[in-house]
């Protein structure tokens, strides 16, 4: 049982003070980023006992300390509004347990509850954590390059390379448009609701013409940059090298175990059995073996 | 050789030719420059050249264009893509890969190319344009100019013998754009690079050109020697313009006519002389006051602590580098950002704490892209688009002041750039602001619109206010009483135009460049050509 109270108090502690340390930046492979980013969710998601989520999140924490992370604190930031409502909202409405704390005539408190509120704000804190990561670390392109290592066509992936560069320049369209209509006096952020959906509508259609000019430029520039072509050949700029190989099946060979013990059912227990121990050690070291690495170019 | 033989083309889309009865040869290795009113078909001959006409625009097509003996119309644009090359206006939608390296290498991955080669190419043309320290660089993270090099490293990473750029510095700032010019240059100097260059602004292209072609209603009706086709054709009547020094000397009868700054001080040395204008405005009440202005997105500070009035009367002309914090400036004047710190005050109002209708009765703003003004099936429509009744006449008035009333029943779709900002203007002055704001309004627009431009200006200011940003030192000199400097978020100069731009290495006219460098005439504030009695 005291094993839960360490780990809120420890991840608080993380959250609040850890966000400013930083040992060393490294760059990752992107492959080894991504790979990493898929284990720890789906770690996340299949383990649901706060000790396990708790030492997942340490691991993760590490990798922040010596990988640089420009979004960690930003995400952080997000999810802590959105911890304080999942929190509140799973302990006060989720009466189940043995274990009681609390109990009135309305409400009743058990150590469950506050185990699977923790939980799940457990959750959100590892996978924003992960994401901040790989999002700091990994841009589109490379994305793109994974996704071709994955032998997705490559119609597929300048469709998505575009649209991934331009959501951002046609996000911006939309909120000019919308200023647009405000300078000329359309009231936007007054009267009623349905009003105000209705002055919107002229921002749609400027979007809309706005983006088709776009996509014509866009098509003419692929077309005189000899797009689409039979003959293309991605250059691959991102590497994996065989330390990295060794790294990732590493990873893999842990989530798989992870996998095998939650079969055999010893993953739902608060308190763990010393089986969980090998894995907790082995995604931690990974961790460490993880920021050890060499810098890449 | 690119050759075009009775070539004529129509857009599937119109029923007029865009292009009639084109005879032409361009040579590699030549800096040709292309002029002509808005749509007089210079973009059309530059689709015509790297394919996108016939092959992207369908359409009536008539005679043939060749280049290096293959068929333009039988080859598609990618089999052109080792010969020639293209550089468009708008480099933000050009500029297709996230990161600069990704971008210069994408044609040649269409070209098959394998990785060794093209890992040399990325790198020869990163240090040829000496652009090597943004290799790593995310294109969000870049600066317009930044972009405008990045589209040019990417269209050259391919060696074509041509490249063709259509306005590539209508969106920068003038240090940039004559940093982006210079490299031309060097292409064309060092590497024997055919340039076929559309540009508007002569100041800044006529002297570096071989050959000037003149375009007019789809047709060529000049082609030769710069100099030449300058004292044979009156470039200002047609729509074009002339760099100021070449004007005057023309205006005034010389036979020899200077292209540059450095030929003007030789041959107007004399005739300069004799003049020392000076001008002395007045102006109503304060009519915008702003107060410690303070403006931060997220942790970099944009706007610090900035001090300015406007009165009736004025036009107060905004310049500065990409970045400097000009259009952040212009949103919050116009209630469209709120201060972090500080406060604007139109006819003592707080601006901030206006709701949007009574706002934009005291302060509106023209955007740098017309087509967010441009919604309607008409441009009339879209004038009318949420003004009060009654407004028709005033509408058909600045129409007509600003000469698109006989454009009034197309869509914003079917004018060309400089047209469609005409119309985005007479969207917003419709509305009779007491201040106008116009975010870069001479972006696209031809000789011809920016003086109509100039003269709508100085009437709608006479009893109201105007700001105008813009890199055009020209326009700006033109039309504006007062100038404002900003440099990284603060005002770094203000004050009457001839103080503020006669003491200013960039942000001056090629006349004043011209007095500049001439020994004891510093003092000479002389701007414009109706300084020397030059009427345009």
């Amino acid at each position: 049982m005291i094993l839960l109270p360490i780990s809120i108090f420890a991840t608080f502690i993380l959250l609040f003070f850890g966000s400013s340390v930083q040992l060393k930046e490294y760059k990752p492979s992107p492959i080894t980023l991504f790979i990493w980013l898929l284990i720890i969710t789906y770690l996340s998601l299949i383990f649901s006992t706060p000790y396990f989520l708790f030492i997942l999140f340490l691991s993760t924490y590490i990798v922040k300390i010596f990988i640089e992370s420009h979004l960690w604190n930003k995400f952080m930031k997000y999810s802590l509004y959105l911890l304080f409502f999942i929190i509140l909202f799973n302990i006060f409405l989720m009466q189940n347990g043995i274990h009681k704390i609390l109990e009135t005539s309305w409400l009743t408190i058990t150590w469950e509850s506050i185990a699977f509120a923790f939980s799940m704000a457990l959750r959100i804190l590892l996978i924003m954590g992960a994401f901040s990561i790989f999002n700091s670390n990994v841009n589109m392109d490379e994305i793109i390059e994974i996704l071709d290592k994955l032998r997705f066509p490559q119609g597929t992936l300048i469709t998505i390379a575009l649209s991934l560069r331009f959501f951002g320049i046609i996000a911006e369209d939309a909120s000019q448009s919308a200023d647009v209509l405000r300078v000329r006096g359309v009231q936007l952020s007054s009267g009623k609701i349905r009003d105000r959906i209705k002055a919107r509508y002229p921002v749609m259609l400027s979007l809309l013409n706005n983006s088709l000019e776009r996509g014509i430029q866009i098509a003419e520039a692929l077309e005189t940059k000899g797009f689409p072509s039979r003959k293309r050949k991605p250059w691959r700029r991102i590497s994996f090298p065989p330390r990295e190989l060794l790294l990732t099946s590493f990873l893999i060979l842990a989530a798989f175990l992870a996998t095998i013990f939650l079969i055999r059912g010893m993953g739902e227990e608060l308190v763990p059995s010393h089986l969980y121990h090998y894995l907790l050690i082995s995604i931690l070291s990974t961790a460490i073996a993880f920021s050890r690495r060499e810098e890449h170019d | 050789m690119i050759s075009f033989h009775n070539y004529s083309f129509r857009y599937a889309s119109s029923s007029k030719f865009a292009l009639r009865g084109i005879n032409l040869k361009l040579f590699p290795r030549e800096f040709v420059l292309v002029v002509g009113d808005s749509g007089s078909g210079k973009t059309t001959l530059l689709r015509s050249i790297n394919g996108l006409v016939p092959h992207f625009y369908g359409g009536v097509y008539e005679g043939a264009v060749r280049m290096e003996g293959r068929e333009v119309r039988k080859t598609p644009p990618k089999e052109l893509l080792s010969v020639v090359s293209s550089v468009f206006q708008d480099p933000e939608n050009q500029v297709l890969m996230s990161t600069v390296e990704k971008e210069i290498a994408f044609p040649l991955e269409n070209l098959g190319l394998d990785e060794m080669a093209i890992e040399r190419r990325v790198e020869e043309v990163l240090d040829l344009l000496g652009i090597y320290h943004l290799r790593g660089r995310k294109i969000s993270t870049l600066s317009g100019g930044e972009k405008q090099k990045v589209a040019i490293a990417s269209a050259i990473a391919t060696y074509p013998r041509y490249l063709l750029l259509d306005e590539p510095t209508s969106q920068i700032d003038p240090n940039s754009a004559e940093e982006l010019l210079s490299l031309l240059e060097r292409l064309n100097d060092d590497l024997g690079m055919g340039i076929i260059l559309v540009e508007h602004r002569m100041e800044r292209t006529m002297h570096r050109a071989d050959r000037l072609i003149v375009m007019k209603e789809g047709r060529i009706i000049g082609d030769g020697e710069p100099r030449m086709i300058a004292s044979k054709i009156d470039l200002d009547s047609e729509g074009i313009g002339y760099p100021q020094i070449t004007r005057i000397a023309r205006k005034i009868g010389m036979k020899y006519l200077p292209l540059t700054v450095k030929e003007g001080r030789k041959t107007l040395e004399k005739i300069l002389k004799d003049v020392n204008p000076q001008e002395d405005f007045s102006y109503g009440d304060i009519l915008v006051d702003v107060r410690s202005l303070h403006f931060s997105y997220g942790q970099s500070r944009i706007i610090k602590n900035l001090n300015l009035r406007i009165r009736r009367g004025e036009i107060l002309g905004l310049m500065g580098r990409n970045g400097a914090g000009k259009t952040t400036m212009a949103k919050l004047l116009s209630g469209l950002l709120r201060p972090s710190r500080g406060e604007v005050r139109i006819k003592g109002k707080r601006i901030i704490t206006l709701g949007e209708r009574e706002r934009s009765k005291l302060v509106s703003m023209v955007f740098q892209n017309p087509n967010l003004h441009l919604f309607q099936d008409t441009i009339e429509e879209d004038i009318l688009f949420s003004v009060e009744d009654g407004k028709e006449k005033k509408a058909e008035k600045i129409m007509k002041e600003l000469g698109i009333w006989n454009l009034r029943k197309k869509s914003g779709k079917e004018l060309s750039g400089g047209e469609r900002m005409l119309a985005a203007i007479a969207t917003i002055a419709v509305r009779e602001p007491e201040l106008l704001v116009l975010d870069e309004p001479t972006r696209g627009l031809s000789f011809k619109y920016k003086l109509l431009l100039s003269k709508f200006l100085r009437n709608y200011a006479r009893n109201r206010a105007v700001m105008l940003i813009s890199h055009d030192v020209e326009t700006v000199a033109r039309t504006c009483n007062r100038v404002a400097i900003l440099s990284r978020g603060r005002i770094i100069a203000e004050g009457n135009r001839r103080e503020i731009m006669c003491s200013s290495l960039i942000y001056s006219t090629q006349l004043n460049k011209v007095v500049q460098g001439i020994e004891n005439m510093k003092e000479r504030k002389i701007l414009l050509e109706e300084d020397l009695g030059v009427e345009l």
